[in-house]
C-alpha cells in the first residue's frame, strides 16, 4: 500500500519532479498514494471503496495519457491520444459501478496504456536521438507501464469473477496483482533513478 | 480437457507478461544493434570527410611546391641570367674606364653590388626548392641546410642517423615534408627559441621515420602558443604537413629547459 512513498522520495530527493514527463509522473504516484490511503481508511470504517478503484483506472490513463503526449512530438500521435482518452472516458462514464469493478472500462484502459506504449517504442525505434536506452527516464516509464497493464489486465477483466470464486482464488489472484503493481513501481523509481545519467542525442 | 476459468487467466496474465517482456527485450536489443549501426556510419562519413581534407591539404602543398619550383627556375634562369649578363657587360665598361679614378672607384662597387645580387638569387633559388634533396637525399641535404644556418649562427648542430645509409631514399612526399620540417624547426629555434645548441636525429626502424629535435632554447608553453591563432601557425602547419603522409608529432616544452620534437612517420 505504501510502496508509492519509494518512487516519491526518490523523485524528491533526485529533484526529478521539475522535469516535464517525471513531474506528471510524481503527480500520479502522489493521487496513487492518496487512492491507497483513502481505500484503506473506507475499507477500516467497512464502507465500499470499489468505486473509488474505478475512478482510479480512468485518472489513472488519463495521466498516462497526459506523459505520452509530453513524451511524443508527432501531432497525429498526440491527437490519437487525445482521441483515445475521450473514449476511455466515455466508457468509464458508461461502465461506471459504485459496488463492483467496471471489467470493460478497466481493461479497457490497460489496452490503451499498452498501445501508448508501443507508440512510444516505435518512436524510439525509429528516431534514434537516445544513446543508451536503458538511462532514458521514459523507456523505464514504458517497461514499467507495459509489464503492469499486462499483468493486470486479465485480472481486471474477470475481476467480478475472481471476486465471486473462492477466498483461495481470490487471494492468489489480489497477490499476484499486488505482486504485478510492486514491480511497476520499482520499476517507475529506476525510472526516476536514471534521469541523471540521461543522454540525448540532439537532432542536427 | 478445458483448464478451469483460474487457471485460464492466470495463463492469460503470464502470456500477456512473457509478451510484454520480449517486447522490451527487442526494443532494447534493436535499439543498440541500430545506434551501433549509426555510430559506424557516422565513423565511416568522419573517415571520408578527413580523407577527403587530407587530399586537399596535399593538393595545396603539391601547388605550393610546384610554384616553388617556378619561382626557383625563373629567378635562376631569367634574373640570375640577365644579372650575370649584366656584370659581363659592366666588366667591359670598366675597362674603358681605366683612366678615370673616380668612375672606376664608383664602378667596383656597382660590380661588387651585382656580385652580390647574382649570389642572393641563387642563395633564394636554392631555398625555394632544395637541390640537394632531390640529388641526393634527406641525410645530405639535412647535413647540407644546418652547415649553412651553422656558418650563419652562432649555434651549434649534432646530426645523427641511425639506420638510414647517407644515400638511402624515402618516398619523396616524406623527404620533402621532413626537411620542411627541419627548416620550420631550425627556424623558430634560432628566431624564437634563442637556443645555443641543436641536436638532430634519424632513425629508421619498424617501417617507420623517427625524427628527434632537441634545443635548449628558452622553451614555451605548447598548448597557449598552439591556440594562438598567429604564433601557434607554425605548429599547426607542421601538424597539417604530416597529416597528408599519415606522420604525428609531439611536442614538450618547459620554458627555460628547452624543446624536444618528436616526430614520427610510418614508411
Amino acid at each position: 500500500m505504501l510502496l508509492p512513498i519509494l518512487p516519491i522520495v526518490l523523485a524528491i530527493w533526485k529533484r526529478t519532479y521539475k522535469d516535464a514527463i517525471l513531474k506528471t509522473l510524481f503527480i500520479y504516484l502522489v493521487i496513487d498514494l492518496s487512492c491507497n490511503l483513502t481505500e484503506f481508511i473506507l475499507a477500516f470504517i467497512g464502507l465500499y471503496n470499489i468505486w473509488l478503484f474505478n475512478t482510479f483506472f480512468l485518472f489513472e490513463v488519463i495521466i498516462f495519457g497526459i506523459i505520452y503526449t509530453q513524451l511524443l512530438l508527432s501531432p497525429t500521435k498526440r491527437k490519437f491520444i487525445v482521441f483515445c482518452l475521450i473514449i476511455a472516458t466515455i466508457i468509464a462514464v458508461f461502465d461506471f459501478k459504485t459496488l463492483e469493478i467496471s471489467p470493460f472500462a478497466t481493461a479497457f484502459d490497460k489496452v490503451l496504456m499498452i498501445v501508448f506504449v508501443f507508440l512510444h517504442f516505435n518512436t524510439i525505434l525509429s528516431e534514434m536521438r537516445i544513446k543508451n536506452i536503458l538511462l532514458h527516464p521514459p523507456f523505464w516509464i514504458s517497461v514499467g507501464v507495459i509489464i503492469y497493464a499486462a499483468g493486470s489486465f486479465s485480472i481486471d477483466l474477470f475481476s467480478n469473477y475472481i471476486f465471486n470464486d473462492s477466498d483461495e482464488t481470490f487471494l492468489f489472484f489480489l497477490n499476484m496483482r499486488r505482486i504485478v503493481n510492486i514491480i511497476f513501481l520499482l520499476i517507475l523509481s529506476v525510472a526516476i533513478w536514471v534521469k541523471k545519467y540521461n543522454i540525448i542525442e540532439e537532432q542536427p | 480437457m478445458i483448464p478451469s476459468p483460474d487457471i485460464q487467466i492466470f495463463i492469460g496474465t503470464s502470456v500477456l507478461l512473457l509478451m510484454a517482456l520480449s517486447i522490451i527485450f527487442f526494443v532494447i536489443y534493436y535499439q543498440q544493434k541500430q545506434l551501433k549501426k549509426d555510430l559506424q556510419q557516422q565513423k565511416q562519413i568522419q573517415e571520408l570527410k578527413n580523407e577527403m581534407q587530407r587530399q586537399l591539404l596535399e593538393s595545396a602543398l603539391e601547388v605550393q611546391e610546384v610554384e616553388r619550383v617556378r619561382i626557383a627556375k625563373d629567378l635562376h634562369d631569367e634574373v640570375g641570367a640577365m644579372l650575370s649578363v649584366t656584370k659581363m657587360s659592366f666588366n667591359q665598361l670598366l675597362r674603358k674606364l681605366d683612366n678615370a679614378e673616380d668612375l672606376a672607384t664608383m664602378g667596383k662597387q656597382t660590380r661588387e653590388l651585382l656580385e652580390q645580387s647574382i649570389s642572393q638569387v641563387r642563395r633564394i633559388s636554392k631555398e625555394l626548392v632544395p637541390s640537394t634533396l632531390e640529388e641526393f637525399g634527406l641525410v645530405s641535404s639535412v647535413d647540407e641546410f644546418i652547415n649553412k644556418v651553422h656558418l650563419a649562427s652562432s649555434t651549434s648542430f649534432v646530426f645523427s642517423h641511425e639506420g638510414i645509409d647517407i644515400k638511402q631514399r624515402f618516398d619523396k612526399k616524406i623527404e620533402l615534408t621532413i626537411y620542411r620540417l627541419i627548416q620550420e624547426l631550425v627556424n623558430n629555434a634560432l628566431k624564437h627559441a634563442e637556443a645555443k645548441e641543436i641536436k638532430l636525429k634519424l632513425t629508421s626502424e619498424n617501417n617507420k621515420i623517427l625524427f628527434s629535435f632537441i634545443d635548449d632554447g628558452k622553451g614555451f608553453d605548447f598548448e597557449t602558443k598552439r591556440k594562438d591563432p598567429k604564433s601557434g601557425l607554425g605548429l599547426r602547419n607542421m601538424e597539417s604537413r604530416l597529416s597528408v603522409i599519415n606522420g604525428s608529432i609531439n611536442i614538450e616544452s618547459i620554458k627555460g629547459k628547452g624543446t624536444k620534437t618528436l616526430i614520427e612517420i610510418p614508411i
